[in-house]
């Protein structure tokens, strides 16, 4: 194992898990001494059938009152619903919020909060510099449906851009298996990539953090060993809440590491194709991986250790290990692919971008890989024929 | 923009499993106190605790609507206001001499040593319908304890023996951590104990 | 003079690189499916561009064609399609412009003028019956649209030119011919990033004769006293321009204003048609040759200024309300001098205005304020500041600064000036249109508020109309004639004149196939014949006419889907899928997803609105992979 022990890691948000933990949200805010709070919800989400109910069953018994449930978002999170939004929480007197399913929904819960803490108006003087200094009012997520992966971090995105602060974490975190089950294959096997990417970033250098891989650790092993089910058979709620567990665990650990290749390399993509960042990983991520194999990159052994189990890491002498994990890796990735389109050439995704792309990436990343290895990569997955 | 869209929602209640954890949290008391007077082993326990010591069991949050009342048919300062009834609890006593009686469910005016609380109405649910032993539900963060922690795992002591008595063995097996074998504790002296306790704790 | 009869079928295709040129001539078969135009001409860039190019780069082609009827003297026959890969929103454009230039490129000898490569420097290409010439441009570059295009018409009759947006490669420059424009996709970016100033064409070297005279002047006659009976092409806008549709779109709530957050407005009257007429003093200034007559020129303080159309005036007015025809009219202008198209222009700064309310940039621009629009029109022109940004279009502006949801593009061109949420089958339109937000592509609008024969609301058949429009308008761009045109030949034939209008509204909402096909438009097909020397069978030629249109869709989204596009670019912008507007008594947004499945299925599009291979064969679209 080589790990530094010069590091720094910070996991804020409390994270509860497992069945009835919906039902725990009441007592989770009487913490905070918050009563009402703004649900913001996906759309997707709440227009399943019997989910909204499902969620405010969960509340019968308390004296939580749900200011409102605003579910005006699905992928794109912007300035003019977040301050439609923060209108009906002072209106209504909330006093937290609660963001129902992944994605956008959360970075909308994250600018509301910001604009009723700080009384703005808008987000202008984040953009410019200014930080959020000031404990917010209290945010708890629950996941569900397609994940960006940013959700349980630090990070908000709003309008297209990044705003950091430690003030930003959810608070809580409650994973329930009525909400995670609700998703498509597609769904699972774009947070999957996701989680995957973000967690391979934690182990893709030698000398790593050991806290972050203590934590990437759980979200390889519940991804290696529930992922193929959960593709299948997507409603299962052991398998959901595994790999829900899985996504969130990953992107703590990412928070705290520097910036993967797959995952820079995806936003970067998706933002000049317009596709789902989920898909992108899940497309780039083999062809990654195979240049890391080609290019005997010295990835980190606890890879093996947490994809294949202590029996194969064990099985494999010292100095093969960090080339089987890579191997085990692909594998895995192989897995994931076979639920998304094949290459980005079955996506019509058009070729003359990636230089651009290629060339961002390499300004943005402090990695081995040079512009030409990132060009090299897109076209691979460009290429890449399914295998059956 | 239009809030009324964007109606406000007051949750409901769950009627049935409020009578439920009701009745179960009164004979649970009730029990207590019967096989505190009439079980060797219950005694033994209990005189662990400090005399002049108050026990409660409660379902959050501690002020809650009434049992047979519909929230919704509430008027809405009640709520806004704090003007509510106690949730659902039970209250055991243990006076100086050492006697333990159980105290109904009205905390007014009472000082409180050890505080047992569920976390939520489906917590409770689980644990006092057998679905999660005490146990397992403290490893899942089911309820909270506030006060000393020694004391209460003299309780869940106590209340494991008690509802070994007051179970047949099928449900007891998922309601306790381990069941007794016969070494431990024999039929006879169960069977006895289970008859004494019931006709005690529902008659007087 | 030489004499022509039927078409030239000579394609000039100019290799810029090598500054080598070629003569090629139109297939048969190409001529008889696709006719000429914009059907010909998507054939052949279908036939020589690669997927996934880069719309600004070497490799992209551009391609100029005239129709069949051009020349011929049809009436409002005098235009011209340029088709290329679009900047602005990397897929297909075509975009059709009435200007000299299209009649020079016929009476040079020419059908088709294909551009390929990137010339080394600057230069202007004149075109002649032996071919080209490449002419060094350095000292046009960087002059405005009007005096080059002064400079270089001297050498022939019809001229296109980039203004310095072009050159700044504005991804929503457009070329101008005369005082019309090739508007819409930036097609003055892709000629600016092949250093094109200019294209000039000698024109009047031949004569187009055509082959069945008889037939032909027969039917011109007939065309000609539909134009001249029908109220929109003789009366309103004979009269107004297209600007007199205001007041009715008012009425109905289907103008923009305030970057599309409402859709009708108390000041509204002040930009109208009439009260322009009344204060310019118009009088017409047209394309050549026309009988509808719907551009104007005015004067306001002796000076001349030409009187800006009604999406300018919409876009560049009310949706950032302001209401002064006078200073609408003196952007219209600027924008044409620097060679911008003044709806992504209107969008554009709509879209700054918000996000600069919001937050999201710093500008001075501020809705209703004139202050500093003219100011930032020529920042976007000229690349500086933020208006380099703005300049890359609202799609790519919204992607970097945010405000993607009121952004109003689809497809990455900005929405015209009519607002969806008070016409749900204009909304399909824009959501299907192949190039993007465009109204021309089906313009289902005219059927729900201008003649009022659907209601506007109501789902109900709108896949079929749209279907049937987009279909009908790709055929007339192969002719290649005038969409306005359609005005009169779908209206004014016996059948449609004779049915009294509640019995065709009861139709047109209840049974809109049968209400749409008792439409005779056959007069277009018998005009091509005619000038081809075809035999035309009466209904059969008009069935062929319209298929003819449904293969040049088909064919052109089977392209888009090449560069990418499927269901999820056949959106809208959300503020309208999602919010209401405030000044309707009840909010309306536009039930999108329902139609559009019936359309995917009427079209035979997947459910992806990918056309299906079925599909492809039964048009004849041979499929590449």
């Amino acid at each position: 194992m080589d790990a530094s022990y010069n590091y720094e890691f910070l996991a804020h948000p409390k994270i509860i898990s497992g069945k009835c933990s919906l039902e725990n949200i009441p007592a989770e805010l009487a913490g905070y001494d918050a009563q009402k709070p703004l649900v913001i919800a996906r759309k997707s989400i709440v227009q399943q059938e019997g989910i909204t109910k499902k969620f405010v069953r969960a509340f019968a018994d308390s004296m939580v009152v749900l200011g409102a449930v605003y579910d005006e978002v699905e992928n794109y999170a912007g300035i003019s619903k977040a301050r439609e939004a923060a209108f009906l929480f002072t209106e209504r007197g909330c006093d937290s919020l609660i963001a129902l399913g992944s994605g956008a929904a959360v970075d909308l819960a994250k600018a509301v909060n910001v604009l009723v803490s700080e009384k703005a108006d808008n987000l202008s003087a984040f953009y410019e510099g200014k930080a959020i200094d000031d404990i917010l009012k209290p945010l708890l997520f629950i996941p569900a449906g397609r994940t960006n992966g940013r959700e349980s971090s630090n990070t908000m995105i709003i309008d297209n851009r990044e705003i950091k602060s430690d003030f930003l974490y959810p608070e809580v975190i409650v994973i329930d298996p009525r909400m995670t089950s609700v998703c498509r294959s597609d769904d699972v096997a774009e947070s999957a990539a996701i989680a995957f990417a973000q967690s391979f970033a934690v182990f893709a250098a030698k000398k790593h953090n050991p806290m972050t891989a203590a934590v990437a650790h759980p979200a390889l092993s519940y991804l290696s060993q529930c992922l193929e089910q959960g593709l299948k058979r997507p409603k299962n709620k052991s398998t959901s809440i595994a790999l829900t567990n899985a996504s969130v665990v990953a992107s703590i650990a990412y928070d705290n590491t520097r910036p993967g290749t797959t995952n820079l390399l995806a936003e970067e993509l998706a933002r000049a194709t317009d596709l789902s960042v989920g898909v992108v990983t899940g497309m780039l991520l083999p062809s990654v991986i195979e240049l890391m194999g080609k290019k005997e990159f010295p990835v980190s052994d606890e890879l093996l250790l947490a994809i294949g189990g202590l029996d194969v890491y064990a099985a494999v002498a010292p100095q093969d290990r960090a080339r089987k994990g890579l191997e085990t890796a692909l594998k895995l990735a192989r897995v994931l692919l076979s639920f998304l389109p094949a290459s980005l050439k079955e996506l019509n995704v058009q070729k003359y971008i990636f230089n651009e792309v290629a060339r961002t990436v390499a300004q943005k990343c402090d990695d081995i890989f040079s512009e030409n290895d990132f060009a090299e990569i897109l076209e691979a997955a460009w290429g890449r024929r399914r295998e059956y | 923009m239009n809030i009324n869209k964007y109606p406000q929602i007051r949750p409901g209640k769950k009627l049935f499993k409020r009578v439920y954890v009701a009745i179960m949290l009164w004979t649970v008391g009730k029990a207590i106190q019967v096989a505190a007077k009439v079980d060797k082993e219950v005694k033994e326990e209990l005189a662990r605790l400090p005399n002049n010591f108050t026990l409660r069991m409660m379902v959050a949050p501690e002020k809650a609507f009434p049992l047979f009342f519909y929230a919704k048919t509430l008027p809405a300062f009640v709520v806004d206001k704090g003007l509510l009834f106690y949730g659902i609890q039970m209250l055991l006593h243990k006076d100086k001499e050492g006697k333990i009686k159980y105290l109904g469910a009205d905390p007014k005016g009472k000082k409180v040593d050890l505080n047992i609380v569920f976390k939520n109405i489906e917590a409770a649910w689980l644990v006092l319908s057998f679905q999660e032993s005490t146990a397992t539900a403290y490893m899942h963060d089911r309820f909270v304890v506030e006060g000393d922690l020694v004391h209460s795992l003299t309780f869940v002591r106590v209340l494991d023996i008690v509802e070994v008595f007051l179970l047949p063995k099928i449900i007891a097996k998922l309601a306790v951590k381990r069941y007794p074998k016969w070494s431990e504790m024999s039929p006879l002296r169960k069977f006895v104990k289970r008859v004494v306790i019931y006709i005690r704790a529902y008659t007087f | 003079m030489r004499e022509v009869i039927g078409t030239n079928n000579r394609i000039l295709e100019i290799d810029l690189t090598a500054k080598k040129f070629l003569e090629s001539s139109v297939n048969t078969k190409d001529r008889d499916m696709y006719w000429g135009g914009k059907g010909l001409a998507l054939k052949l860039l279908y036939d020589r561009l690669e997927p996934g190019v880069d719309p600004l780069g070497e490799k992209n082609i551009f391609i100029i064609e005239t129709g069949v009827l051009t020349g011929t003297g049809a009436p409002c026959s005098g235009r011209f399609e340029v088709v290329s890969k679009s900047p602005l929103t990397g897929i297909i454009n075509c975009s059709s412009c009435g200007g000299p230039f299209g009649m020079a490129v016929k009476t040079s000898g020419w059908d088709a003028i294909i551009l390929t490569g990137r010339a080394a420097s600057p230069v202007y290409l004149i075109i002649d019956y032996d071919g080209v010439q490449f002419k060094p441009a350095d000292t046009l570059w960087g002059k405005d649209t009007a005096a080059a295009e002064a400079e270089i018409i001297k050498e022939g009759s019809g001229a296109m030119v980039i203004g310095p947006a072009g050159e700044n490669l504005v991804r929503f420059a457009n070329i101008r011919s005369g005082h019309r424009f090739v508007g819409r996709g930036g097609m003055g970016a892709v000629l600016g990033a092949k250093n094109i100033k200019g294209i000039v064409a000698k024109g009047k070297e031949i004569k187009i004769v055509p082959a069945n005279k008889k037939l032909f002047f027969a039917t011109n006659k007939k065309f000609l006293k539909y134009i001249n009976r029908n109220f929109v092409t003789s009366g309103t806008y004979r009269q107004f321009g297209t600007n007199s549709a205001t007041i009715a779109c008012n009425t109905a709530g289907t103008i923009p204003v305030r970057n599309f957050t409402c859709g009708s407005h108390g000041e509204v009257h002040k930009i109208s048609g009439e009260a322009m007429a009344e204060r310019f003093k118009t009088k017409w200034d047209t394309c050549r040759p026309c009988a509808i007559l719907c551009g104007h020129k005015g004067t306001i303080d002796g000076k001349e200024i030409h009187v800006p159309e009604y999406e300018t005036v919409h876009l560049l007015g009310s949706n950032l309300e302001i209401f002064d025809s006078v200073i609408i009219s003196e952007w219209n202008e600027l924008c044409s001098q620097y060679g911008m198209d003044t709806i992504s222009v209107g969008g554009t700064l709509g879209w700054a205005m918000e996000a600069t309310e919001k937050g999201l940039i710093k500008t001075n621009l501020k809705f209703g304020s004139p202050d500093s629009v003219a100011e930032m029109i020529e920042n976007i022109a000229l690349g500086r500041g933020i208006g380099k940004d703005l300049g890359q279009g609202s799609r790519l502006a919204a992607k970097k600064y945010g405000g993607e949801d009121f952004a109003m593009h689809v497809k990455g061109l900005e929405l015209p000036g009519y607002e969806p949420r008070g016409a749900i089958g204009h909304g399909l339109g824009y959501a299907t249109a192949n190039r993007g937000g465009c109204h021309l592509s089906s313009y289902i609008i005219a059927i729900e508020v201008l003649y009022d024969m659907a209601d506007p609301y109501n789902p109900r058949w709108k896949h079929y109309m749209v279907k049937f429009m987009e279909d009908f308008f790709a055929a007339l761009n192969s002719m290649h004639i005038c969409q306005f045109t359609a005005y009169a030949v779908m209206f004014e034939p016996p059948l449609i004149k004779m049915s009294p209008f509640p019995v065709i509204k009861i139709l047109m909402q209840n049974s809109a196939p049968l209400a749409m096909n008792l439409m005779d438009v056959s007069l277009y097909s018998e005009l091509w014949h005619a000038v081809l020397g075809k035999t035309y069978l009466p209904y059969l030629g008009m069935r062929k006419f319209l298929k003819m249109g449904e293969r040049v869709h088909v064919l052109e989204r089977h392209m888009n889907t090449r560069e990418g596009i499927s269901k999820k670019d056949d959106t809208l912008p959300l503020r309208l899928l999602t919010e209401g507007r405030k000044c309707d008594a009840v909010e309306r947004t536009v039930p999108l997803e329902k139609m559009l499945k019936k359309y995917y299925k009427l079209r035979g599009f997947d459910s992806n609105g990918v056309p299906q291979r079925r599909t492809l064969k039964r048009l004849g679209i041979e499929i590449k992979e």
